[in-house]
């Protein structure tokens, strides 16, 4: 079945239920994306495997391939520029020095993005709000904050 | 003295073996454990023509830092900027003294702040003997902020974890973990038909060790054949909150008195009384990155990347799994998805089993444990129980002050000291809490006792 993952379009042989998440990580090399809590199906997802479906934040640890054949999967490797220069989201990540283990960046860094694109002014309760999606155990919760308040600073 | 007869005599007087280590590293100030000298050399640099700084550190970087700071020790003396360093991951093909050196207890920075400085000082001088060191006064990287050199990566989606590393002809594991803590294998239904699910590699059974795995082309294959078996289990345990409170809780009387200073029951007996009572729970440390390991093992060579904290524990596990010596097993840490103290022990670390898998395959296999896994059979760290008596003089000033700490068995999360904690039953930093807490007060008749609870 075909894919469009970050622009470009890819073929793969896999059955139509296999997680998204697995598609991303092994067939296409695509390990920005994490798995996390295995739970993402039950409604309590930890969201370290968040990507862009269309833009908006996807747990691919609960979605079968098949249902995003004809649409838009952005992955965390999407939001780099083509010359190499980060996201302006990303690059607001950087000067914050937000990550610590760094495992659940890539969806925080995402699900920024996903925010931005709806609420490029966001209030810190909406950005909090937004990012109590993604789960952090080392604390990078005010950093994060404080990172994409500042990109929406930068955007304006 | 050996190891093994450090730990007889603990085991004979462990109140005293529970006192040595706190005089060893249990410091009144908080200042963080050093865990003595490491071995000769520790940490490895090179530098290309063009001035790019290699450095392969001795220990994992979990997400605290450790690798900025030890690149910052390095340049201190070697001179040049951070944007310079490019940082490996430590690896036993590259110098890396593995059986020694963890990264636990806030040890990395304080443990490897000299042998950095001279890696960094030898190359400087190009000599093998380090030269003297640039006084603390001269420094001007070291204390002060900079950039984390792992954070572009982990920023951009580069960064490889050990459950990134992708192998060519790599499978999946999978292994099952018993229902109950402390339950034995009793046998295993359900072969054939794992067997002949598609994907499948070999199903793995081993009822001595209670081992049950399965080795799949796909991660959801593997999960597939894993949930078409069915073992059976004996035995073991359920235990619940309840059970634990009652097991750690401060008793009467008895305990490890670990230091007098002054007349403590004359001085409770004399002042105003006060007591306080704290417990903590049962802690699942829960790192995001679930244990997981990659193991490449073929009849000649043995390469295991880790999520680990302890790659010589770790080391020691996958040869003995393996029937084959550890000097024969290379280790790589890549980047560790947190750890909290999780990855330190020899308990519930899968690189064994992956070994296993690989070994019985003939293919690298991936196994990372589930987070149900983790949750039920990941090591925790005990509960505790406090009680502080303290009594106040005619002023109100603080005259004597008794700290009682009963926990369970620590060996799980901290095996660094895991063996005298074992002959304790002690979690030895909840003793070293009771130590500090009354050491806060040195005017004061003070006592700080620990009592030993039975850890399952």
């Amino acid at each position: 079945m075909g894919l469009s993952v970050n622009g470009g379009r890819h073929e793969v042989d896999v059955p139509a239920d296999e997680p998204l998440l697995d598609v991303l990580r092994e067939d296409l090399a695509l390990t920005g994306t994490k798995p996390g809590c295995s739970a993402g199906a039950r409604g309590a997802g930890c969201g370290a495997c968040t990507v862009l479906v269309d833009g908006g934040p996807t747990l691919s640890c609960a979605t079968a391939v098949a249902a995003v054949v004809g649409r838009q999967v952005t992955t965390v490797e999407g939001l780099t520029r083509p010359d190499g220069r980060p996201h302006p989201v990303q690059r607001a990540f950087l000067d914050e020095q937000v990550a610590q283990c760094g495992w659940c960046t890539p969806a925080q860094v995402l699900t920024a993005v996903a925010l931005l694109d709806g609420a490029p002014s966001p209030t810190p309760q909406q950005v909090r709000a937004a990012l109590d999606a993604v789960s952090c155990r080392c604390g990078t919760q005010p950093r994060a904050v404080a990172a994409v308040l500042r990109a929406a600073a930068a955007g304006r | 003295m050996s190891v093994r007869a450090r730990a007889a005599r603990a085991l004979r007087h462990p109140a005293a073996a529970v006192r040595r280590v706190l005089a060893a590293v249990a410091r009144p100030g908080g200042v963080p454990p050093r865990l003595g000298r490491p071995p000769a050399p520790s940490t490895w640099a090179d530098v290309d023509p063009d001035g790019t700084v290699h450095l392969h550190p001795p220990v994992p970087e979990l997400g605290q830092g450790s690798h900025t700071v030890l690149a910052q020790l390095v340049l201190e003396e070697l001179g040049g900027d951070l944007d310079r360093v490019v940082v490996h991951p430590p690896d036993t093909a590259r110098g890396f003294p593995v059986g020694w050196l963890t990264a636990v207890g806030s040890s990395t920075a304080h443990t490897l702040d000299l042998p950095a400085r001279r890696a960094g000082a030898a190359l400087r001088e190009g000599r093998r003997r380090a030269p003297a060191l640039r006084s603390e006064s001269a420094h001007r990287l070291v204390g002060t902020p900079a950039p984390r050199v792992d954070l572009p990566a982990k920023t951009s989606g580069a960064a490889v974890f050990t459950t990134d590393v992708r192998l060519p002809g790599m499978l999946h594991g999978a292994v099952a973990t018993p229902p109950r803590h402390g339950a034995v294998l009793a046998g295993v239904g359900g072969l054939a038909r794992a067997r002949a699910l598609p994907g499948v590699h070999a199903v793995v059974v081993d009822e001595r060790t209670g081992f049950v795995g399965v080795a799949a082309a796909r991660p959801r294959q593997a999960a597939a054949a894993l949930a078409a078996l069915d073992p059976s289990w004996t035995g073991g345990s359920t235990v619940g909150e309840e059970d634990l409170t009652r097991a750690v809780t401060v008793p009467p009387g008895g305990g490890h008195v670990l230091q007098v200073r002054g007349d403590p029951d004359a001085a409770l007996a004399a002042g105003r009384r006060l007591r306080a009572e704290y417990r903590t729970p049962m802690v699942a440390a829960d790192p995001p990155e679930p244990p997981a390991a990659v193991a490449d093992v073929t009849p000649s060579a043995v390469t295991v990347h880790a999520s680990t904290q302890n790659p010589g524990l770790l080391r020691a596990g996958v040869a003995r799994a393996l029937h084959r010596r550890p000097s024969g097993v290379r280790v790589v840490v890549p980047w560790v998805g947190g750890s909290f103290g999780r990855k330190h022990g020899h308990l519930g670390d899968p690189a064994a089993d992956a070994a296993r898998l690989s070994a019985a395959t003939g293919h690298p296999v991936r196994l990372a444990w589930t987070r149900p896994q983790e949750l039920q059979q990941g090591p925790k760290r005990p509960p505790t129980h406090h009680v502080l008596d303290a009594a106040l003089g005619p002023d109100g000033d603080l005259v004597a002050l008794q700290h009682r700490v009963a926990s369970g068995d620590g060996s799980g999360s901290w095996p660094l000291t895991g063996r005298i904690a074992r002959a304790a039953d002690l979690d030895l930093m909840a003793v070293f809490g009771a130590h500090r807490s009354t050491a806060a007060c040195p005017t004061c008749a003070r006592r700080p006792r620990a009592y030993r609870c039975p850890s399952r």
